[in-house]
């Protein structure tokens, strides 16, 4: 059956060395399946041993400490019923990184000077451990050791055998998804999951980081913080340097951060569209006038500009490390061009997944030759695999098949509607004109006139 | 521009001359700027240089592909780049160089320092002026 489907792609011009890559990747993928019978504690030791040889014995220790004291998983998440079969391997991940993100958390309050109580963190993140003041150190560590995040293993249908990720992917790719719609332009694709999807500006959307997600792109804490405390940000070390050597910039990173602040915008139920393929403003533009919301972080609510569009808003979030590690430096010029490249601030979209691998070094292989690729701290881990089922379900596969150019990059999943569309094909290079004809042929303009929300 | 010129893979169109800064990862905190636009010269991009894309008039990698980090940030950035071309950090450090990133073509020669304005003060028009009419200076 692969072979075949695999016959009929390179007869729509799928270059053959790409495909190999598509098998290669997607079999190896199909080996970190986690199925739906997996104990809490069997994810806590596959887990374990994925990270192990990257932690310290002390960091160990601390890890299984705060596994111990987890309480039993819960089956209760959005997740239940059909979408339930990675809950444990979930919940392992999730206490990990936990501790990766208050490691992080600490990480960036140092730079800024802050000094927070363990009590403090346990209090913010949640954590049952009860921490000494050298456990701190110790989650510092494990954050440089891991990385700044973890991704969290998502959630599939079983109905008791698992999905063959190949079959899957070469079937979506040629127009019969079991669950989506490919795009000519989407890492993210077209994210229809809109219980899970929401927008919101960016303080909220910080303040949600910090206190539920547990995953923390590099700079998030240093925001989280600077909005706390606001009022006194001349009396942080590095920002009163700033102040000093550099009035003007710290007074445009004052306003910034104020008119973050002020704003508490969060709105629900939307879907959102993320774009590997990056269109120029003019297309967006086009795209956005017909009810087409891009992901990223507006300037005017309006138009994202996409050069930080893969997981906006951790472009700003990065902003933020950038300037504290100028400062740390003393380069108040080139801080100064950080923040002169800060966005107006506007609305954050927040995208999730479904079903993600474990997060770990060694599965670094399974990006080779692909883009879409997760980057960390000791370089590139993994790409996200996604899988859903026929009702519904909501993820993305990220391959690049295309020969050069923008041709098909991405496979978004969608719901029902989208899955039946005929005219869900697989597109190439040169089969349609533009970003607007792309986003026609898909369906996505026709859904919009239709009066659908994406 | 004459001199030398290395090829690469254009990445984002557009032209820009400048003078050119090789930066390794190592040194993206400490980097000072220059006053006037400049060519970001180095190996690859990462996040880290977004700060230096940002500023630099145009860019220049020795690795990478059209969707290579480099290539979609200096693409959405507006900056001409090119990419994968060889050994430009070896060559281009302190040159005086053409970014054409629409043909992928890097043209470099020597960079030489403009005279600061006092030295062509004396044959410029205001000192003629200057003369003439402050200092009732005849020619």
């Amino acid at each position: 059956m692969s072979d075949s489907m695999k016959t009929q792609l390179i007869e729509r011009g799928v270059p053959e060395n790409q495909l190999a890559l598509v098998s290669k990747h997607s079999k190896d993928a199909q080996k970190h399946l986690v199925s739906k019978g997996v104990t809490f504690g069997q994810a806590v030791g596959n887990l374990a041993k994925k990270v192990g040889p990257l932690v310290t014995p002390k960091n160990l220790a601390l890890i299984k400490a705060a596994f111990d004291l987890a309480p039993q998983p819960k089956v209760n998440y959005l997740e239940e019923g059909l979408l339930d079969s990675a809950q444990a391997p979930r919940e392992a991940s999730k206490i990990l990184s936990t501790l990766i993100s208050a490691g992080q958390f600490l990480s960036e309050a140092g730079m800024l000077g802050k000094k927070p109580t363990p009590t403090q963190i346990e209090q913010l993140f949640g954590i049952n451990v009860s921490l000494s003041p050298g456990d701190l150190e110790e989650l510092k560590l494990l954050r440089e050791s891991i990385g700044n995040d973890l991704l969290f293993p998502g959630v599939t249908p079983s109905k008791g055998k698992p999905i063959n990720f190949e079959q899957v992917t070469y079937s979506t790719l040629l127009g019969h998804p079991p669950n989506s719609v490919r795009l000519p332009f989407g890492v993210g694709g077209l994210r229809y999951d809109k219980e899970w999807n929401y927008q919101m500006s960016l303080a909220p959307y910080t303040q949600e980081k910090i206190d539920e997600d547990k995953r923390v792109y590099p700079g998030t804490s240093t925001l989280y913080l600077m909005l706390q405390d606001l009022d006194n940000l001349g009396s942080l070390p590095l920002l009163s340097a700033l102040y000093q050597n550099n009035p003007q910039t710290f007074a445009k990173l004052q306003k910034f951060l104020h008119s973050v602040k002020s704003d508490n915008t969060k709105i629900k139920n939307k879907a959102n569209l993320c774009a590997l393929y990056i269109p120029t403003q003019k297309e967006a533009e086009e795209a956005i006038s017909h009810g087409i919301q891009l992901q990223g972080n507006g300037s005017n609510g309006l138009f994202v500009p996409l050069y930080r569009a893969y997981h906006s808003p951790s472009d700003v979030y990065g902003k933020f490390s950038h300037l504290m590690h100028f400062l740390k430096q003393g380069n108040t010029d080139m801080a100064g061009v950080v923040v002169d490249s800060l966005p107006n601030p506007g609305t954050a979209y927040n995208f999730n997944g479904v079903f993600h691998l474990p997060w770990v070094q060694e599965l670094q292989y399974l990006t080779d030759g692909l883009i879409g690729k997760i980057h960390g701290k000791n370089g590139i881990y993994a790409v996200r695999f996604g899988i859903g089922n026929h009702s519904g379900s909501k993820e993305f596969q990220v391959y690049h098949l295309g020969n050069n150019g923008y041709a098909v990059k991405g496979i978004g999943y969608s719901d029902p509607e989208f899955t039946a569309n005929p005219s869900s094909k697989f597109l190439t290079k040169g089969e349609f004109g533009s970003f607007l004809d792309a986003l026609q042929t898909q369906g996505f303009l026709s859904f919009m006139d239709k009066g659908g929300e994406i | 521009m004459t001199g030398n010129s290395l090829t690469g893979t254009p990445a984002s169109p557009g032209y820009f001359t400048g003078k050119g800064y090789v930066v390794p990862k190592s040194e993206i905190w400490t980097f000072q700027p220059p006053k006037e636009p400049y060519v970001l010269v180095t190996e690859t991009t990462s996040p880290d240089y977004f700060a230096l894309m940002y500023q630099a008039g145009g860019i220049v990698t020795t690795t990478g592909g059209a969707a290579s980090h480099a290539a979609t940030v200096a693409r959405e950035l507006g900056k001409p780049a090119v990419v994968a071309v060889l050994n430009a950090t070896q060559l281009l450090g302190g040159k005086m160089i053409s970014v054409d990133g629409t043909n992928g073509i890097v043209s470099y020669q020597d960079f030489i320092e403009p005279k600061p304005e006092t030295e062509n003060w004396g044959k410029s028009l205001q000192w003629k002026l200057f003369k003439k009419y402050v200092l009732k200076d005849g020619d």
